[in-house]
């Protein structure tokens, strides 16, 4: 259909007769494939036709003066806290994945390296500082190395990027998958010596040395200090993290729209072209690796400091690890622009998560948004809902008739909201040990309702009874349990998004041959 | 040299018990990879689950009166529900969070199986309970279950856990080489494509290659807890590692070398704990699959890929 | 001195002998077709060229210079590109961006340059996207313009193939292999690339040993055919000669027949 031969350029002006095959449909085949439609592909347009570095700038200026903002009072009295730590203490995380992000979207993003290791560079470097600024090493009469920071940073920063290129050398042999499970074997090899390595014999001492304080970590670490002054409060630190991320994200910008960017690029679509195309591939994943390991370094020096300690568990192990990929992934693997929105993403959200109230609002109202985006037309959703409400009113109802003990109403606890979804309810006296029962039964009910998507008479029915399932797991069990929620949300944010939209929200689809 | 040859039967049963745990995951590891060609992390929670299905069964047959049925029918139905419960949940993963991605870009499945990982675990944590659970020393196997052979004495346990390995690993070869179903699955492996455009029915075969495989894992579940007494709800995370570094080291795809990579594995750890220090158990694995790769890419048993220009 | 020169070369692979006592050499500004029945060796001989392959016994020299335990991109630093015959291009990179890969070996800017756009990393980016313009525009309009932006999964077929020469070209070669480069094309392409290859001799100076299967292709360009067989050189010389050699109307034919010019 796609006339090659047609040598004229693309028409242009009014008096062009559209033609069928033309190659105007070709020139917008991208703008076709982001589809953007509605109010958000609107927003969208306006954001594209600003400028990219005018974008940028007010991004900065956002995150310049956000902690302004957050530390106002006015703005405290809205959201009921009496001081703005709890908020600067995330934004100043956020910074720290965000600069964690950048790096392991270099490695795996451009360069297409499976990385599972990528913590264990936050981590040593996060060691590393503790070893060279704080009371723990002791030598002869002097009590701890207290490096100045800038000694320090530059040495541990070559010092990761040193061990992250030994460990490209030992991949380079490897592709793919084995590559991750190498890396993956190394990332927690790291954790478990951090976690374990106590006491460990040497041949020049008698009695064994502690070389990582185990579990609880080394604490009391140096503050950051530069040309005299000394980084102390979160909103200190705030600065400097923003101040590293746009220093790191220029940096990796540039080295990606470049030959470096480039040589990545066509290493991770197809290594044996590039390296027949005269890049020498080889080198050039050892650069993604160093790089990576690199940024994860600077990161890790300042987060060690700003947090005054290194503790193994969870702080360098594969829960941060996957938390990162989630960001990576979500954002979009190779955008820039995108990692750091994911990161945004995951540290924010998990955080809204902790509270109860939050937690709730954020459950139903995503999943009625969920509802409403798939139900289609709008009727069928109106339906269900009210399907739902009657049949938890009925349940209600003949409970009341035949049992009146049976339901002792809700714990009372989280907001109207949750409530009134307790009063809904029946919940019975032991509702913690059945809530347990009704949590898998709600993932049961859920998975066939998926299965039987097709067929309408079983559909809605059987959704409707995974809705009230669900709202119980949510109020007896789910709500009850912050930690462990967060996670199982988390996990089931990334399945739904690898199936809905693998390239994430700003990445490129991709295209492979197999 | 008197201590290490004291220490040495002992050390060799550990690892051979280890090491048929860790086999019993590659093999599931291997199976999956050597068909679609994904690294299916959250295997390594399937063969939690089958630990705490096993233990299930252990808490309603052996209540405090002492137990209901014979120890030996115990331990049958213990693992037959966490064959078949383990089965079970690997191919709702499979339905639910893989079908779709299949020809997704390459991360795609890897990060969703991350993300079941964390679903699986959690989810446990939440209904069941987030601190270990205890078999009690000597409650379903006498502590004093001994068999002696020589200067040797072998725990009925750990004899438990190599013979079930061994019979499962006996069935599963007979059940790859001699039957139609197993016929299918290594034409799927060696081409996805061109089996299902012969007329094999690729879906049913994957499904089936993550059930077997999440049946072996769940008997190494209740196995590992019959031995170690001890389960709990992250024990899949570190196994699951093991047992993969054990599938890459034996060769992946490859039956046999599944196994072997896993009695490697285990003995090396077992070796290292008794003769070096526990410190480095653990990274122990690791070094072995990093020697293994460097001086053969394709693990002791795998066949090296062609690649064609 | 001939620009190529392949002395008594062997390579087994596994029991297997692929390339057996293979001589022959090109020199500069030629353009030599290796032509064969399928299996014959053909692309083996690029890929020992290109140091895909591990060399066999015998030498290779490229310019007077041993090519052997060279890796592949230090190869094409000396001078050879090649095209595949299976198209390898980066589907997800934009045309442009795929031409300007090619030119990373005769580029020098490190990280540190790249990092503070530094002067010469700026002179030397702008020189490798106008080298790639220029590459780009010697396909005429085919691939100018909005094209340059474009994803190259969005290319046709012969798009592809000519975008695989252009990020040939900007390697900086002197020497190109292409592996057939017509396959999958129409007449009318098939035809417009041979005088394309003719062009790329008489104004790019290039030297090219073509594999082809066309033999219109190979008769209209060729100033020199080598045909092989099971890994051996049966004949060479020109067009009409090597098609009209018995040997070479066995190996395609098999006894009793005639090529069909």
């Amino acid at each position: 259909m796609l006339d090659d031969s047609d040598q004229r350029p693309p028409a242009t002006g009014e008096e062009a007769p559209p033609r069928i095959g033309a190659d105007e449909w070709v020139a917008q085949e991208a703008t076709r494939r982001r589809g953007q439609t509605g109010i958000g592909g609107r927003i969208a347009a306006v954001w594209e036709s600003i400028p990219l570095t005018k974008r940028f700038g007010l991004v900065l200026l956002l995150l310049i003066f956000a902690p302004v903002v957050t530390g106002s009072q006015p703005f405290l009295d809205l959201i009921g806290l009496s001081n703005d730590a709890f908020i600067l203490r995330i934004g100043a995380r956020f910074l720290i994945f965000a600069m964690l992000a950048i790096g392991l979207n270099v490695v795996v993003g451009y360069a297409g390296l499976l990385d599972l290791g990528y913590v264990a560079f936050f981590g040593i470097a996060g060691y590393l500082y503790a070893y060279l600024s704080s009371d723990f090493i002791i030598i002869g009469s002097m009590k701890g190395i207290h490096l100045p920071t800038l000694v320090s940073l530059p040495l541990i920063v070559l010092a990761t990027a040193s061990v992250g290129r030994l460990l490209g050398l030992v991949s380079l042999r490897l592709s793919g998958d084995y590559l991750a499970i190498v890396t993956l074997g190394f990332g927690q090899v790291f954790v478990q010596l951090a976690l374990t390595a106590t006491r460990v014999r040497v041949p020049w001492r008698t009695r064994p040395i502690d070389l990582t304080r185990g579990p609880n970590g080394i604490n009391r670490l140096d503050e950051v200090s530069l040309f005299g002054f000394t980084f102390e409060t979160t909103l200190q630190y705030y600065y400097l993290f923003l101040a590293l991320l746009v220093l790191i994200f220029v940096a990796v910008r540039h080295l990606n729209y470049s030959r470096i960017g480039r040589a990545w690029h066509s290493i991770r679509d197809d290594e044996l072209a590039a390296e027949a195309m005269g890049t020498p591939t080889n080198r050039m994943k050892l650069l993604a690796f160093t790089v990576g390991a690199a940024i994860a370094a600077v990161a890790g020096v300042v987060d060690a400091a700003w947090q005054g300690n290194v503790v193994p568990v969870p702080r360098y192990s594969v829960l941060t690890l996957i938390n990162l990929y989630a960001m990576v992934v979500l954002g979009g693997i190779g955008s820039l622009s995108g990692v750091v929105i994911g990161a945004f993403i995951f540290t924010v959200l998990p955080e809204l998560l902790r509270s109860i109230t939050l937690a709730g609002f954020l459950f139903y109202g995503a999943g009625l948004i969920g509802l409403l985006a798939l139900l289609r037309p709008l009727r069928r959703f109106a339906v269900l809902l009210a399907a739902t409400v009657a049949g938890g009113l009925v349940v209600k109802g003949l409970v009341l008739l035949i049992a009146p003990g049976l339901d002792i109403g809700g714990s009372g606890s989280g907001s109207f909201l949750n409530r009134l979804v307790q009063s809904w309810l029946v919940i019975p006296e032991s509702a913690k040990s059945i809530g347990n029962v009704v949590v898998v039964l709600a993932v049961l009910t859920l998975l066939t309702t998926i299965l039987v998507r097709h067929r309408e008479r079983l559909f809605l029915p059987l959704l409707a009874l995974s809705l009230y399932l669900s709202a119980f797991a949510w109020e007896t069990r789910l709500a009850l349990e912050p930690a462990a929620t967060r996670i199982v949300i988390v996990g089931t944010t990334l399945v739904v998004l690898m199936i809905v939209r693998p390239q994430g929200l700003l990445g490129k689809a991709e295209v492979r041959v197999t | 040299m008197e201590i290490f040859l004291t220490l040495l039967p002992q050390t060799l049963i550990n690892g051979l018990t280890l090491g048929s745990v860790y086999g019993l995951i590659a093999l599931g590891y291997s199976m999956v990879y050597g068909i679609l060609k994904l690294l299916n992390f959250a295997h390594g929670d399937i063969y939690m689950i089958g630990a705490y299905l096993g233990y299930g069964v252990f808490i309603m047959l052996f209540t405090e009166a002492g137990a209901l049925i014979p120890t030996a029918l115990i331990i049958v139905s213990m693992l037959v529900v966490a064959m078949v419960g383990a089965g079970v949940v690997s191919v709702a993963v499979e339905r639910f969070a893989y079908r779709p991605l299949r020809y997704a870009p390459r991360i795609a499945p890897l990060i969703s199986a991350l993300g079941v990982s964390f679903i699986l675990q959690n989810t446990v944590q939440i209904t069941v309970s987030p601190r270990p659970l205890s078999y009690g020393s000597g409650t379903l196997i006498p502590r004093d279950a001994s068999f002696d052979l020589g200067d040797l004495s072998v725990h009925a346990s750990r004899l438990l856990v190599i013979g079930t390995t061994l019979v499962l690993m006996l069935a599963l070869t007979y059940f790859v080489r001699q039957t139609r179903l197993g016929r299918a699955m290594r034409a799927v492996s060696i081409d996805l494509d061109a089996a299902a455009m012969m007329g094999i029915n690729v879906n049913q075969v994957i499904l089936v290659t993550f059930f077997l495989g999440a049946v072996l894992a769940g008997a190494a579940g209740v196995l590992v807890g019959i031995v170690f007494l001890s389960i709990r709800h992250t024990m899949g995370f570190l196994a699951g590692l093991k047992g993969f570094t054990a599938a890459v080291v034996g060769g992946i795809g490859s039956i046999p070398g599944a196994v072997a990579g896993g009695l490697l594995l285990g003995m090396a750890e077992s070796f290292t704990s008794v003769y070096i220090s526990a410190t480095f158990k653990d990274a122990v694995a690791f070094i072995v699959l990093v020697i293994v790769l460097l001086l053969k890419p394709s693990g002791l048993m795998g066949r090296p890929l062609l690649q064609k220009v | 001195m001939a620009l190529l020169e392949f002395e008594n070369v062997t390579l087994n692979f596994g029991g297997l002998t692929v390339i057996n006592d293979l001589s022959f050499k090109v020199e500069e500004q030629e353009i030599v077709s290796l032509i064969g029945p399928n299996g014959a060796g053909k692309s083996t001989v690029l890929n020992i060229l290109t140091g895909l392959y591990p060399p066999g016994r015998g030498v290779v020299r490229f310019d007077g210079r041993s090519l052997a335990g060279l890796r592949p991109h230090q190869i094409t630093a000396l001078g050879v590109a090649r095209t595949f015959q299976t198209l390898r291009i980066y589907l997800n990179m934009s045309v442009l961006e795929n031409v300007m890969t090619g030119a990373f070996c005769h580029t020098r800017c490190g990280p540190l340059a790249t990092i503070l756009r530094l002067p010469r990393w700026r002179s030397e980016e702008a020189r490798v996207r106008a080298l790639a313009e220029e590459n780009l525009a010697f396909f005429g309009t085919r691939l100018q313009g909005y094209r340059h932006n474009q994803p190259a999964y969005s290319l046709s077929y012969a798009n592809r193939r000519r975008l695989e020469i252009a990020r040939a070209m900007t390697t900086g070669a002197k020497f190109l292999m292409l592996d057939e480069p017509t396959a999958g094309m129409n007449p009318n392409e098939s035809a417009e690339l041979t005088e394309l290859i003719g062009r790329l001799r008489d104004e790019g100076g290039y030297t090219t040993l073509l594999i082809e299967h066309d033999m219109s292709v190979v008769g209209t360009i060729s100033d020199r055919v080598i045909a092989l067989d099971h890994g051996e050189k049966i004949a060479e010389g020109s067009y009409d000669e090597v098609t009209s050699d018995p040997k070479v109307i066995e190996a395609y034919l098999g006894r009793r027949g005639r090529l069909n010019p």
